[in-house]
């Protein structure tokens, strides 16, 4: 046992007590000295007591006497018999609490109710009531709580008796840090006490649909007894669909498909009833569905009056079309992003420029567009798109294997290599000329000559099959010399004339004009002999009435060009248009070979005829879902990148379609297709994480490219829509490679749909964007409600956490471990303020009395007398 | 004025004994003497001085009794309701954050705040509890609701700061959740209010003080440092670090990176005013190394000029590979550094010989039966799994997945070619990994004692193994199923969490080998044994903390000082709480900071020495 002063400072009053004695010295008094002695000890007494009081004399000593805290949970997961459970272990407690041991009594749900404050003794006088409301379990607020309110000299104990379904806080974390400081922790579960009871889990939905998109809206139903429930769906507050089910114990599974969202954000609500359950608050689940405008698709014609039959489908299904014509196609990625899809229907390659193709298919492999390209006469490999980047975007190969019972072809190009073609004109011409030989099949023969003031027969007419042979001699043209086309022309005639073949062709390609020559008369003679002559011009420098006027005379087509980067897309249409081998003009009926989004639900039995269509070879992981009747490729589809792509065969207007525009069906199989590949949402490769704690959300964003490295320094934002529609931004902070986090809080209950979009500045200074995406987390009902089952785990972790134990035995709460004691500091002051009155009376008696009656004092008092 | 110890009030019994006392005639006493003469002078002059006489005697006994009243008084320890001196609960919230280290002409803000509590401390009075909380990222009851003064002032000046941030939001909470009382309750905040005004719906009968601590406002720190595997090469780390220049000017601050506490590189960053700036730095392979980032500047705050990260060595997952032929699978797998890999033929195989491993993959052949464990099953599986084949995929394409489980991480489907998948109908403990068009393409049970993984092709039908998304498949699969999730160990604990020995033995894994570790060293200096299994592990200061074996010490992890609002070190000149309804401030003016029965104590004191004085001066009888 120790001895200390809370004031010390009073202890310079201890001065008197010399003082009083110095008196003594001088005193006027003629008691006794005796007396005066006894006198003026006592009054030193008196001084010193009061001192010692002033000082707040303490004594120091350990104890080891408990303060036990019962915390009773009476949320409202707990059953309905959890108060009786807490008035019989408050009993057992009372009965068995160790002699000198203090006892308190409080429940807890989201707050805490003082029921008995620590003390001893420590009497119950008011029922256990639950609150209103009490959807919340807060561990962490009944603990600290407890903590408060134990008296700080004694050993500190708490037992909390519950389900273990915390909701609110951080229990662990309070009792971690209450632990540190010497609280002891034991949780009690509770009996169990089965009721009847159906909880809805999350509605799930997507995220983003678009308009008139089909989608299945799924929830988990959740029942601790077989029985009949109703599931009601709502949209936006109306009901749309109502089923009766059997539940089993257990999870069940449900679903509703739904394809009839307006425009905007969508509520959906999904609310059971039976008879057999207790708590209503988790008979709803909701979820929040951003329902985007109408699809929005551009559609490129090659004549712009053909697009209506189409345009006007699509329209009737609620997708909007911009309709353009061939060299419409948009220059910019910002202006192709507007967009949802594009369709492109017989548009020559001519009619595009490189960029453009290359901006086509990054709009479908970085931006997750939609991309339909439709057969004719100008599209895919007859449109020149063989070896372009379209062509690497479609599911399909422009070169066909060529039938066996088409015709073959002798094809005769003649290529200017004078000293005007020098640089990109050469080798782009040499590029298309060697495209255009790939392009034949073995039963085709090809030619090839140079001129310049002179003409070179670079390749002798022979079989296309020999084709590497004929593509190193195009490699080795060299530009230099005079233009003088008659010459190779006539050369050309005289290498056709000689050869047997079904179709014979000559395309001539020039960038200047020429020395004059019979032009009329060569290509008159070609014609007559079944020869067909096509005319490139490249550049400015051209004589163009001339080359229009040899493409006239044979019968082929006239083409110019100012970018010689178009020179291959030319060659290879005119291969394939001289070579006539992927056209099929015959009426036929598409099969469905697999089924597909596009092609689901469609009458293909009365389908109507086509009259014609494209013949193209299959890319290895493409989808085949319809095939002509003599197997052909006919609608074919494929992911591409982030975004899919199609390829229909034949086309949707009065040429090959004209009964199909009249059809039914037609509107509903190109809603379908573009629906099918339009663009969903932006994402790449970004994990997203939305947990919810308390009443505070948090989004973990990781970001990774597809090599698998990270993505730093995106520019990173959520828009959060709250339940009640009202808007919120948070700005993700990345906190290490690769990751951005955010909180932001959720007090409500609801949906919160949270669209993130990461961008990055591009070098050229604009925006570019990564990442643009919804997630939705929706807290349907109070946590409070989700968890039926006791969490034994959390019990056991949150005693074992603190020194304590689950389920301990009641004489176990009041046992004190050596070296657990802990400092008590008795104050003495009132017993000292006691003392020195009591003895002040004896201070008076000593000085009213006379005691020099008594021989002690009159001895004394003779001799001072 | 009421009495806390109203039984004490009996002492005014002791008013008749000294009443009595003084009523009593004093007996004459008797003495022989030689001569009347003086004495019949003496007997005359008393005939005039006995008025004054009973003045004396009477003053006397006023004096008796009201030193009886005064001391009767103290003892029943009276107390006031007013103003002045009515009684308070008090609650003290001290900021212990990272940003009370900044130095302030020769003390820390935190000295300076200490002494502001002591004196808030003080000012208690009679009645008064108060409530000690430590405001660091938690808040943290030091010292619940006592009257006592001493040991709230030991509790302050045992306190410490922590590295960590500011919670006086969670404070503000604990504030509200106070049981009802009849008293006013009077929160002082002592803080530099260097964060973001935390939003307060005042309780009732509350008043706030704002004790404002510091004056310094410039600073440049790192606000934020962390190191990461990448995905794609577990073995490489990135180093994220942002740098928070929160002066009036520009500044160019040069950045050293040291690993092991050797200096390994060195930038120079231009920091713009009042900015920060984000940046990542170049990749290196260096597991189970230390990380420390330092920038060189002199500035009241030094905490944030040091950044702390723990590279951690690679857990090795015994795996695994029951295969006749499958070369590319074996090819990746030996590439994963984390993987121990022991590949059996079929004929090699049995149940037995495989218990021993976290993972076991079937490619190509699978056993009859499912065998106990985790299992990935590539393009077959036994009958008893579960899955029941239905037919032929032809060139199905991942067209959707699961992009946020972990499995699927960082992983680049699009586009994989695949010539034919097995279509199945799963039973419904089956979960859809990857699909194409709705057909499951990859699937995972999970069950309490197993995990099993199904990939419905085969390696050798496609060409996912050549894509970068393969080997990063297998690693998320491996590491999925053998609950070692990649990546997270990388991460820093928050200063102000507190960590269990379980979770400190967590982290001690050195290859295959779990380390035993018997104690904590803390950055501090401090050893925190780990004998008992309730050993706390509080994360209050940066640096490495290391675990302590029988052989020596091994790095666990590292904690940072709180970046971000820390490094923003300006001072709040106002409360820095926001409310939409008026805020009560606690009311200036006089407090008495003494119980009153010390006052009453303390007059009885100097008035019996007074009377002792006055009584033996015969200045009263």
């Amino acid at each position: 046992m120790n001895f200390g002063f809370e004031h010390p400072w009073f202890l310079f009053l201890l001065l008197l007590v010399p003082v009083a004695l110095l008196v003594l010295r001088v005193t006027l008094v003629d008691s006794p000295r005796a007396q005066l002695a006894l006198s003026a000890a006592t009054r030193c007494t008196i001084i010193v007591l009061l001192v010692f009081a002033l000082g707040s004399l303490l004594r120091v000593s350990r104890s080891d006497r408990v303060t036990l805290m019962v915390l009773g949970d009476v949320s409202d997961s707990v059953g309905e018999t959890a108060p009786a459970q807490i008035s019989n272990f408050w009993a057992q407690v009372s009965a068995k609490r160790t002699a000198g041991a203090k006892i308190g009594l409080a429940t807890f749900a989201g707050s805490n109710q003082p029921l008995v404050a620590p003390g001893n003794p420590a009497v119950l006088d008011r029922p256990i009531t639950r609150p209103v409301p009490a959807a919340e379990t807060a561990v962490e607020r009944a603990l600290m709580f407890a903590w408060q309110t134990m008296p700080p000299d004694t050993v500190k104990r708490a037992v909390i008796l519950s389900d273990g379904n915390e909701t609110v806080g951080d229990g662990l974390a309070a009792a971690r840090r209450a632990a540190a400081h010497g609280l002891r922790l034991f949780t009690v579960p509770y009996q169990a006490d089965v009721r009847e009871e159906i909880l809805l889990e999350d509605l799930l939905v997507p995220n983003e649909v678009k308009k008139g998109q089909s989608f299945t809206v799924s929830a988990v139903a959740h029942a601790t007894v077989a029985g009949k429930a109703t599931f009601t769906l709502y949209r936006d507050g109306f009901k749309i669909q109502e089923k009766e089910i059997d539940l089993k114990p257990g999870p069940n599974t449900l679903t509703f498909q739904e394809n009839k969202a307006k425009e905007g954000l969508i509520k959906y609500e999904l609310r059971v009833r039976s008879a057999a359950d207790f708590f209503a608050d988790n008979n709803v689940a909701a979820g929040l569905v951003s329902v985007a405008g109408e699809p929005r698709v551009l559609l490129i014609e090659g004549d712009e009056r053909d697009a209506r039959y189409l345009a006007r489908a699509l329209e009737a299904e609620n997708i909007r079309v911009d309709v353009r014509e061939g060299k419409g196609m948009p220059g910019g990625l910002e202006e192709l992003a507007a967009y949802d899809a594009v369709i492109l229907s017989d548009v020559p390659a001519t009619d595009l420029n490189v960029r453009q193709m290359s901006l086509l298919r990054s709009y479908v492999e970085d931006l997750g567009g939609g991309f339909v390209m439709l057969g004719g006469e100008e599209s895919f490999g007859l449109g020149g798109y063989y070896r372009t980047s379209i062509e690497e975007a479609l599911p399909v190969r422009m070169r066909s294997e060529k039938r066996k019972d088409t015709p073959g072809l002798a094809m005769v190009l003649v290529v200017d290599k004078s000293g005007s073609m020098r640089g990109d004109k050469m080798e782009m011409a040499k590029e298309a000329a060697i495209s255009a030989v790939e392009l034949l099949s073995d039963r085709d023969y090809v030619g090839v000559v140079a001129f310049d003031g002179e003409t070179y027969v670079v390749s002798e007419l022979q079989s296309a099959a020999n084709r590497s042979g004929i593509v190193q001699n195009i490699a080795r043209i060299e530009a230099g010399g005079g233009t003088a086309m008659y010459p190779p022309m006539v050369r050309a005639h005289e290498m056709l004339h000689t050869v047997v073949a079904a179709l014979k062709h000559c395309i001539v390609l020039t960038d200047g004009a020429s020395q004059p020559g019979d032009f009329q008369g060569i290509t008159a003679s070609m014609a007559a002999e079944q020869i067909t002559v096509s005319t490139v011009a490249v550049g400015q420098d051209i004589d163009s009435e001339l080359l229009q006027s040899i493409a006239r005379w044979g019968r082929g087509r006239y083409y110019h060009t100012a970018d010689p980067r178009n020179i291959p897309q030319i060659f290879t249409k005119e291969t394939m248009t001289a070579s006539k081998s992927s056209l099929i003009e015959e009426p036929f009926v598409p099969q469905v070979l697999r089924d597909d989004q596009a092609v689901r639900g469609i009458d293909w039995k009365n389908a109507p005829f086509l009259f014609g269509y494209v013949l193209t070879s299959v890319k290895p992981t493409a989808r085949v879902a319809l095939v002509t009747e003599r197997g052909d490729p006919f609608y074919v589809s494929w992911r591409f990148g982030l975004g899919k792509s199609a390829a229909f065969m034949s086309d949707a207007k009065s040429k090959w379609a004209a009964d199909w525009v009249r059809w039914p069906g037609f509107g509903q199989f190109w809603a379908q297709v573009v629906r099918d590949v339009m663009r969903t949402t932006q994402h790449r490769g970004a994990e997203t994480s939305i947990t919810v704690k308390g009443d505070e959300g948090r989004i973990v964003i990781d970001t990774v490219d597809e090599a698998g490295n990270f993505l730093n320094g995106l520019k990173t934002a959520a828009q959060i829509v709250r339940p009640d529609l009202s808007l919120m931004t948070a700005e993700l902070r990345q906190t290490a490679p690769g990751r951005y986090e955010a909180t932001f809080p959720m007090q409500d209950i609801g949906s919160y749909l949270v669209k993130i979009r990461q961008s990055r500045t591009a070098d050229d200074g604009s925006e570019e964007v990564i990442n643009d995406y919804t997630r939705a987390v929706t807290v349907s009902y109070k946590p409070e409600y989700r968890h039926l089952a006791l969490n034994e785990n959390y019990l056991k972790e949150l005693a074992g956490t603190t020194g304590g134990s689950y389920q301990p035995a009641v004489e176990d709460l009041f046992k004190v471990a050596a070296g657990e004691e802990v400092p008590v500091r008795q104050r003495l002051w009132p017993w000292l303020l006691g003392a020195a009155l009591s003895l002040f009376v004896v201070d008076v008696a000593l000085r009213r009395l006379d005691l020099a009656q008594y021989r002690v004092f009159n001895h004394e008092a003779q001799r001072y007398g | 004025m009421t009495f806390a110890q109203p039984w004490a009030l009996l002492g005014f019994a002791l008013f008749a004994p000294v009443i009595l006392l003084y009523l009593l005639k004093q007996r004459r006493r008797r003495v022989e003497v030689s001569t009347l003469m003086f004495w019949d002078q003496i007997l005359r002059d008393e005939q005039t001085v006995t008025s004054l006489t009973r003045l004396r005697k009477l003053l006397s006994l006023l004096l008796q009794l009201l030193f009886i009243t005064l001391l009767t008084l103290a003892a029943a320890r009276p107390s006031f309701s007013g103003g002045w001196t009515g009684a308070r609960r008090v609650v003290l919230l001290l900021d212990t954050s990272a940003s009370m280290l900044v130095q302030e002409g020769g003390r820390t803000r935190f000295d300076i705040a200490r002494q502001k509590a002591l004196a808030v401390v003080r000012g208690l009075s009679l009645g008064d509890t108060m409530m000690l909380v430590a405001v660091g990222a938690e808040p943290d009851i030091v010292h619940p609701f006592t009257d006592s003064k001493k040991d709230l002032q030991e509790a302050i000046r045992k306190m410490e700061p922590t590295h960590g941030e500011t919670g006086f939001r969670k404070a503000m909470e604990l504030v509200r959740q106070l049981p009802a009382d009849d008293r006013e309750t009077h929160v002082y905040l002592v803080t530099d209010g260097a964060f973001d005004p935390v939003e307060l719906v005042p309780p009732p009968k509350t008043r706030f003080a704002y004790v404002k601590v510091g004056e310094r406002a410039d600073n440049i720190g790192i606000s934020a440092f962390s190191v990461r595997p990448l995905p794609s090469s577990p073995r490489d780390f990135q180093v994220h670090i942002e740098l928070t220049n929160d002066t009036r000017e520009d500044r160019r601050v040069p950045l050293e990176l040291r690993i092991n506490g050797r200096l390994t590189d060195a930038f120079e960053f231009e920091l713009p005013a009042g900015q920060s700036i984000a940046r990542t730095l170049r990749q290196f392979s260096g597991e189970g190394s230390e990380v420390e980032a330092v920038v060189d500047v002199s500035d009241a705050f030094a905490l944030d000029n040091r950044a702390f990260a723990w590279l951690p060595p690679p857990r090795r997952i015994r795996t695994c590979l029951v295969t006749p032929d499958d070369l590319f699978l074996q090819q990746a797998l030996a590439t994963d550094d984390d993987v121990v890999l022991e590949v059996l033929r079929p004929e090699q195989y049995s149940p037995a010989n495989t218990a021993d491993f976290a993972v076991t993959i079937f490619s190509g052949w699978h056993p009859d039966e499912t065998p106990p464990g985790n299992t990935i099953f590539i393009g077959s599986w036994p009958d008893d799994l579960g899955l029941k084949a239905r037919g032929e995929l032809e060139k199905p394409l991942f067209t959707e997945w699961e992009h946020d489980h972990p499995v699927n991480q960082h992983l680049a489907l699009q586009n994989v070619g695949i010539e034919k998948a097995i279509a199945v109908e799963p039973d419904p403990g089956f979960q859809r990994l990857a699909s194409s068009f709705g057909e499951p393409l990859v699937l995972l049970r999970e069950t309490p004692e197993r995990k099993t993984l199904v990939l419905t092709f085969g390696t050798a039908t496609s060409d996912l193994p050549l894509r970068v998304a393969f080997p990063i498949m297998i690693a998320n699969s491996i590491r999925h199923l053998a609950g070692e999730e990649a990546g997270e160990r990388w991460s820093s604990p928050a200063i102000g969490s507190i960590l269990t020995a379980a979770q400190c033995r967590e982290r001690a894994v050195l290859g295959e080998t779990h380390l035993d570790i018997r104690a904590i060293h803390t950055p501090g200096g401090e050893r925190i044994a780990l004998d008992q299994p309730a050993a706390l592990v509080p994360v209050m200061r940066a640096g490495f903390y290391r675990g302590e074996t029988p052989e020596g010490t091994n790095t666990l992890f590292a904690a940072n000082p709180a970046g971000g609002r820390e490094c923003r070190i300006r001072p709040s000149e106002e409360l820095p709480l926001k409310s939409e309804a008026p805020i009560e401030m606690i009311r200036k003016g006089f407090r008495l900071g003494f119980e009153p029965w010390i006052v009453l104590a303390l007059l009885g004191v100097l008035l019996t020495a007074t009377e002792w004085v006055l009584f033996h001066r015969r200045v009263i009888e």
